[in-house]
């Protein structure tokens, strides 16, 4: 669905937006260190701090029961802004395995986990996945058993959600830091799994 | 706004797409800039909301929301929230495009005459315009002074439209309007043109 870039369009609204944001400032509506603040702030998160969250409920079942319950609150626990809206974490089990999307737009945890990845808002996720998880999850690489259920969770509206995966078997040993470097951004969206130990 | 049967294109749930690509790639600083503008201006100050924006990238229809890329359509979507709610205005915007920065203001009396040279500024801000695209950045001379007119780049919003502008009629050659133009040397374009949109022809 996105095109190439040309010269022109690119050019345009990059102009386009240096032109409004002088204005904005020029008009007192924006200060430049607003602007600044939140750039740094997006550039700070990550889906690594939602892997700090599935690590600590992996190993703290008192944990996963807030993180559960609550998942702003559990995201703030770690010192995480969850941001304004409700995150809503969704446990993956061996019978459920939860895949996140948003087919209207781009809906996505951002304040917890940053910047969307480009495919999450492309037209051939948004549209498929809803229709076929299966063959979606297939191209990125990820099989579920037949026997396993997949829920498709769509945000259409006020909450966001973050997939806790299961625990990869053969962990048992592993600390928390260690855990947490098997959580990938995308088995938080649920198009992946959590790393195995070997792979790390 | 939507395919025949009343389907918004971005409500795409269930068509059939290709396979997705699941490329990674950085964002490029000024597409990360227009991510932290809306943010911080739907969440710090409060100026509009994400259903406005949402609803703009909508109306943009299925050709040009196909044509766009995705901080392409929030960065006209936000431009559009701004102009709605009269946060910016289109001569603001086009000023600052242009990169001049001096808001127009009508004086108490037309500033041109039958007679004078002018050119036409060639900003394209978004926003409803009268200004034609092919007398941008041309020069011509005022035939007619016409009067002063409520601000149709404002009453597009719904808003009053004044202070009123003055209008001229402008007349432009041909054979400047267009390249390798065929007919005679002698051939005209008259075109009606606001104020703001012209500048004085030293």
């Amino acid at each position: 669905m996105s095109k190439q870039r040309d010269d022109e369009s690119l050019g345009y609204y990059q102009r386009l937006e240096a032109a409004v944001e002088g204005l904005l400032f020029l008009k007192g509506i924006l200060r430049p260190e607003d602007l600044d603040q939140q750039m740094k702030a997006m550039d700070e998160r990550d889906y690594t701090r939602g892997a700090r969250m599935v690590a600590r409920a992996w190993v703290d079942a008192a944990y996963r029961d807030r993180l559960l319950a609550n998942g702003s609150a559990a995201a703030e626990e770690l010192g995480f802004p969850a941001g304004p809206l409700r995150l809503m974490v969704v446990a993956s089990t061996p019978r459920l395995h939860n895949v996140i999307v948003c087919t209207l737009c781009s809906c996505y945890p951002r304040a917890l986990l940053g910047i969307p990845p480009a495919w999450y808002k492309s037209a051939e996720y948004r549209s498929r996945v809803v229709r076929e998880p299966r063959k979606v999850l297939l191209e990125f690489g990820t099989s579920i058993p037949p026997e396993v259920e997949i829920r498709v969770h769509d945000s259409t509206a006020e909450l966001r959600y973050m997939v806790l995966p299961l625990r990869p078997a053969g962990t048992d040993g592993l600390d928390e830091g260690a855990l947490a470097k098997l959580v990938t951004r995308d088995s938080l969206i649920g198009v992946g799994l959590p790393l195995l130990p070997a792979a790390t | 706004m939507s395919t025949m049967d009343g389907r918004a294109h971005p409500d795409m749930g269930g068509l059939p797409a290709g396979r997705c690509s699941i490329e990674e790639h950085e964002y490029e600083r000024w597409e990360k800039r227009i991510d932290a503008l809306l943010m911080t201006l739907w969440l710090k100050a409060g100026a509009f909301t994400v259903d406005e924006l949402r609803r703009n990238i909508e109306e943009l229809g299925q050709k040009a929301y196909d044509g766009m890329t995705y901080y392409e359509r929030w960065m006209h979507a936000i431009t559009e929230c701004l102009l709605q709610r009269g946060l910016i205005t289109v001569d603001e915007l086009s000023r600052a495009l242009e990169g001049t920065g001096t808001p127009y203001r009508p004086a108490e009396r037309p500033k041109f005459a039958a007679g004078d040279r002018v050119s036409v500024r060639s900003a394209a801000p978004l926003g409803h315009v009268r200004t034609p695209w092919y007398c941008r950045g041309h020069s011509g001379v005022v035939t007619e002074s016409c009067g002063s007119f409520r601000n149709p780049e404002e009453l597009a919003f719904a808003r009053t439209g004044e202070p009123k502008l003055p209008l001229y009629r402008v007349r432009f050659r041909s054979c400047e309007l267009w390249p390798g133009y065929d007919g005679s040397d002698a051939d005209t374009v008259d075109i009606e043109i606001y104020e703001n949109w012209l500048e004085a022809v030293p």
